[in-house]
């Protein structure tokens, strides 16, 4: 049994890293915590249940559409609410969180009455990735729909992480997020730089909410469910850190089955606050958070 | 300072929409009304398809009766409060409802904590409440006058589970409560009827947090320590997640391990938009069965509802139709919409409403001014996407549970 709920803890824990992943990135890049991305992760659930329910969409074109909504939204949220706050390097060091705090908790209220407005207040399950009865591998049963969420869960992770160290883009990304000031005087547009992290944080999100759809049926109010365990989750591998929300995710998904399991179902959602309690006491910057120095 | 006023002007703006979306609170008092407080769930945490439901019950019927010229020659007006199905919310509603908007009566409440929240702020501006679907004992155990009870009650809804777990031949249940008022009354209640009643089962139970998304754990253990039964309490959506979860992992329902609902969730409108192939096979509890023989009233109620809202009335639907009709017998009976005289009427109730012929138990206790017989239905679900006509009746509440009518999921 421990074999099984370390399994569920590794799998869960993909699905928190994906939510996590994007929080960090926006973190990392603007100094700012997104209060509306767990509506990103409702969007994305949305998007993909109703192409496929309403509209008959098949999964493989309604998944991606999900992501391209998600990530649409996280470029629009940039543009429209972010950009005017933060116009260049120079402002990104002015202290504007404050703002972009209130701004994104008022789009957190108004996307959850949007979404009850336009799709009401129930609940939506989403499709099976495939049908089928669990399988046992190792004495481990998992049903077929969880192995290919974990798998895709798993592929967008690895390439996300392939973007962020290999790539052009993910350079840029890093630059910015070590030193946006001297980011822009070595040419990188900064802007589109926290467009493009906006973006990918909407999209992974919404890809989570998507995969998630089947066993955690979207509803206006489901966000919540995700941004608060993204919030433990950053915090714990360390603000700003890609690899810390991975594992972060993966520690909190383990931690908390095997609580849960092995003590009480009734305190499952303590664990991960006894361990972020614990981390913050000893390694206050989290788990792979660096000690920022200001000259 | 552009960008703080652009920031301010976006947050403003933000918020003007979402509290208009989310919708402004009716305040206006009007003239020849019978004002009538409605406390129900309409956003999360508690069970919205509930609350939607009762309220659309009782717009229903308040239409229904305004047409045939309102109640002591009144027209009825419905004053609506989302109490969320939690302690501050039903206090907080039930509180404006008498003191801001003057209501002589509240009803609608569909969650216990939500009516067992308002209950001393009724009691103390001596407001009666009909409640529409608080099981938990308290709310009759607290011996209100002012309080009455058309709906559910825990005791019924456990000897029935009981009779049923017994004719089942179960030597193993689980249980699985959520915690709120009513599942912590409905544990303790079980517990108690089962070591009384059927000592030879082997019972064991959790709590589970109504808010959570991921029952695996709990999931898995019962993969490991297998029961008969699994007995659910928890509510919609809660409850829809247990049972995919459970399905998932092929642990329920199958041949060896049945799953048997008991929180009223399958007649939810939106039932099978969240489960599929999990519901299939679960035996479920219900206060509602189309098969029910209906009073004239409740076969007119159900075609209007039908002619309405395009769908099925639910058990909720016909509980808040009774309230909202008991309401109304009590006013014409007292020839007046004051508090005090309608919850003398109240308790002289003999009212034939949607489900039955309605009357008050003065016996303090658990059934104290509940309509004792209200009536109950076990049921199997053997089809995806089957209409409660067309699921298999294996009990109705007068009579005997028939088990050889069970199909293997």
């Amino acid at each position: 049994m421990f074999a099984s709920m370390l399994v569920n803890g590794i799998i869960t824990g993909a699905f928190y890293a994906l939510m996590a992943l994007g929080l960090t990135m926006i973190f990392g890049v603007l100094r700012i915590v997104n209060f509306a991305h767990g509506e990103f992760y409702m969007i994305g659930g949305f998007v993909y249940v109703l192409l496929y329910h309403n509209v008959g969409l098949s999964i493989p074109f309604a998944l991606p559409a999900a992501v391209v909504v998600g990530g649409l939204l996280g470029w629009l949220v940039d543009k429209l609410l972010m950009g005017p706050i933060y116009t260049d390097a120079r402002s990104m060091r002015q202290g504007r969180d404050e703002y972009a705090i209130i701004v994104t908790f008022a789009l957190s209220l108004f996307l959850v009455a949007l979404m009850t407005k336009l799709v009401g207040p129930w609940s939506l399950q989403g499709p099976r990735l495939a049908d089928g009865r669990p399988i046992a591998i190792a004495g481990v049963r998992v049903s077929p729909h969880q192995i290919i969420a974990l798998a895709v869960t798993v592929a967008f992770l690895l390439a996300s992480m392939l973007l962020l160290n290999h790539s052009l883009w993910g350079r840029q990304i890093r630059a910015v997020a070590q030193n946006r000031f001297a980011a822009a005087i070595v040419g990188i547009d900064v802007r589109r730089v926290s467009m493009l992290v906006f973006a990918a944080a909407g999209a992974l999100a919404a890809l989570a909410g998507a995969m998630l759809s089947n066993m955690i049926s979207p509803a206006p109010d489901v966000g919540a469910f995700p941004a608060i365990k993204s919030y433990v989750i950053i915090v714990l591998g360390g603000l700003g850190s890609p690899v810390g929300a991975i594992l972060g995710g993966l520690l909190l998904g383990i931690i908390e089955n095997l609580g849960a399991f092995y003590v009480s179902f009734a305190y499952r959602d303590t664990y991960g606050l006894v361990l972020l309690v614990l981390v913050l006491l000893l390694r206050p910057n989290g788990l792979f958070g660096e000690i920022r120095r200001e000259v | 300072m552009a960008s703080r006023a652009h920031a301010v002007r976006w947050s403003v703006a933000l918020l003007c929409c979402s509290v208009a979306m989310a919708g402004m609170p009716q305040t206006i008092q009007a003239e020849g009304t019978f004002d009538i407080g409605v406390s129900t769930i309409l956003t999360p945490p508690g069970s919205v398809t509930q609350g939607v439901q009762a309220r659309q019950a009782l717009e229903l019927v308040a239409d229904w009766m305004n047409d045939q010229g309102g109640v002591v020659g009144k027209k009825i007006r419905l004053v609506v409060g989302d109490d969320q199905g939690t302690t501050e919310g039903g206090r907080t509603v039930a509180e404006r409802l008498i003191t801001r908007d003057k209501v002589s009566v509240i009803t609608g409440q569909v969650s216990s904590t939500s009516v067992l929240a308002s209950l001393e702020v009724a009691k103390k501006h001596n407001v009666p409440v009909v409640n529409v679907n608080g099981w938990a004992s308290g709310i009759r155990t607290f011996g209100y006058r002012g309080v009455f009870n058309p709906g559910p009650y825990t005791t019924r809804v456990i000897t029935a589970t009981v009779d049923t777990l017994v004719a089942l031949g179960s030597k193993k249940v689980f249980g699985a409560f959520d915690n709120t008022d009513a599942g912590f009354n409905l544990q303790k209640e079980l517990r108690s009827q089962l070591a009384a009643r059927a000592p030879g089962i082997t019972y064991k139970d959790v709590t589970l947090d109504r808010t959570a998304k991921d029952y695996l754990p709990f999931v898995l253990q019962m993969q490991q320590d297998q029961p008969d039964v699994i007995v659910s309490e928890l509510i919609a959506p809660a409850g829809y997640i247990l049972m995919n979860q459970l399905f998932d992992q092929g642990v329920a329902p199958t041949k060896e391990v049945k799953f048997f609902e008991m929180g009223g969730m399958t007649d939810n409108p939106d039932f099978w938009q969240n489960v599929r192939e999990s519901g299939k096979g679960i035996l479920a509890f219900g206060h509602y069965h189309p098969k029910f023989k209906l009073p004239a009233i409740g076969v007119e109620f159900r075609k209007r509802f039908v002619e309405k809202y395009k769908t099925e009335p639910g058990r909720i639907s016909f509980q808040a139709a009774d309230a909202l009709l008991l309401i109304l017998d009590a006013a014409k009976r007292a020839n007046s919409t004051e508090s005090a005289a309608l919850i003398d009427a109240l308790e002289k109730a003999n009212y034939e409403g949607t489900r039955g012929q309605i009357t008050f138990d003065m016996t303090p206790g658990p059934t104290y001014h509940q309509w004792v017989d209200v009536p109950y239905a076990i049921y199997q679900i053997t089809k995806v996407d089957q209409k409660l006509d067309d699921t298999v009746l294996l009990k109705q509440s007068d009579g005997p549970l028939d088990i050889s009518l069970i199909q293997d999921p």
